[in-house]
């Protein structure tokens, strides 16, 4: 049986650890707030920008621009978003998992993909592996900005085109709720065209300044962006929240430790107020039978 | 609607800059400004970085920078949506220009065809934009 002085020490411990994690709990559901907001504002443009995308491209054939090239896929660009930082329960694990196995799957199927790592538990996860990782991109994870997305976008693109990959998806978690992340896997490249659904409300012909396919060359580029941005965004917001869900557990386990602890504590303090009272009476006995 | 306007809209991918009713606005076309009245023609045109002016019903005249974009223009609406936008009123001129400079700076060293000509070329345009429409609004 551990002494008092070790149980009081366990308890002191427990108890700044469970100081940690509420404030990382808190901590992240402010940073969960400030991703939503983020998220939420940034649906508007993203919306608009798919307008007039499907009116750029209705009635255009995949050969009008090479970003809309759909080539037999033996090279496919993996962009990996996870979080930088861990204590965010199965937020990563479950992502790369999920990325392992299709890699796994498509060597075996003799296909070259290729790894890009966006946040430091990807990399890691995947250097320990020994995966090759043809980029890796740190620090952008937690609080994504629309530059970082074109950065990414601009490497991507231009592989593509060059003929380096033939597609190129990104996996992220997707933000369901503050309790639901899930992995998603979106392909980016090469954009695909939308089939009218026979909705040909196009009366007249909007004028296009410059023409039609000088506007793809700048309209597609934004698009890609745009997914990217959104994946970026997507996954930090459900960052936070795996991370807020994760302390939030720990915080009342810590809670349940340090009951059990008090109780194990009292245990041992009345067995040893107990044990001094018999040696008391044991003695005063032992004087009055002499 | 009030009669004799179009709503006008100035999305970013951080936010919605603006959403009112204009009686007209002039924007960065790629070809040249272009303006326009309510009751236009659908069109659509890709913007270059440059100045948005528009007036209000209340025949007050604002400026926004933008930086590359796109516009979509209807009878009664007209969105853009902007790489960058900045509302004239909130630009800080000091740092436009230190911008302007650096792009100047880097510019100056590099090919037509360096890699990064392009993006630096684009943040001087970017900087250029800003301090036109602050010095649009102090006229």
């Amino acid at each position: 049986m551990p002494s008092l002085k070790d149980i009081r020490r366990r308890i002191t411990s427990v108890k700044n650890t469970q100081k940690i994690t509420k404030s990382m709990k808190m901590v992240s559901a402010a940073k969960l707030k400030r991703a939503e907001d983020a998220a939420r504002r940034s649906r508007p443009y993203a919306g608009q920008l798919d307008g007039i995308l499907n009116q750029l491209l209705a009635g255009v054939s995949e050969d009008a621009h090479p970003l809309l090239a759909h080539r037999p896929v033996v090279k496919t660009g993996w962009l990996v978003v996870t979080s930088d930082r861990g204590l965010c329960g199965g937020f990563n694990s479950a992502l790369l998992r999920l990325v392992e196995r299709e890699l796994r799957d498509q060597i075996e199927r003799k296909l070259e993909p290729g790894l890009w790592a966006v946040g430091k538990k990807a990399r890691d996860y995947f250097t320990r592996r020994s995966y090759s990782i043809k980029g890796e991109m740190i620090g952008v994870a937690a609080a994504p900005t629309s530059a970082d997305a074109t950065r990414i976008a601009a490497g991507a693109i231009e592989r593509f085109i060059a003929g380096d990959l033939d597609e190129v998806v990104v996996v992220y978690n997707e933000f369901v709720s503050a309790m639901v992340q899930r992995p998603r896997i979106e392909r980016v490249l090469p954009l695909s065209v939308p089939r009218e659904e026979g909705s040909a409300q196009v009366l007249l012909e909007p004028i296009f300044e410059p023409s039609r396919d000088e506007m793809l060359a700048v309209l597609l580029p934004r698009v890609v962006e745009n997914r990217i941005y959104h994946a970026l965004l997507e996954s930090a917001a459900a960052e936070h929240a795996a991370r807020m869900t994760a302390m939030e557990a720990a915080t009342s386990n810590a809670s349940e430790m340090i009951e059990s602890l008090t109780l194990q504590f009292n245990k041992a303090r009345q067995a040893a107020i107990t044990k001094e009272l018999m040696e008391i009476v044991g003695g005063a006995e032992a004087l009055a039978s002499a | 609607m009030a009669e004799g306007t179009l709503d006008l809209e100035i999305v970013t991918p951080a936010q919605v800059l603006l959403r009112a009713p204009v009686t007209e606005f002039v924007g960065p076309g790629w070809n040249g400004q272009f303006g326009v009245f309510p009751g236009h023609q659908s069109m659509v045109v890709a913007l270059r970085p440059g100045v948005v002016r528009y007036t209000l019903a209340d025949r007050t005249t604002h400026h926004i920078a933008v930086g590359g974009g796109f516009a979509v223009v209807e009878a009664d609406r007209a969105t853009l949506l902007a790489d960058v936008a900045e509302a004239a009123s909130d630009i800080d001129v000091d740092r436009a220009r230190d911008a302007e400079g650096r792009a100047r700076t880097s510019l100056e060293g590099l090919g037509l065809d360096a890699p990064d000509y392009a993006e630096q070329k684009a943040a001087l345009d970017r900087a250029v934009a800003r301090i036109d429409a602050a010095a649009a609004r102090a006229l």
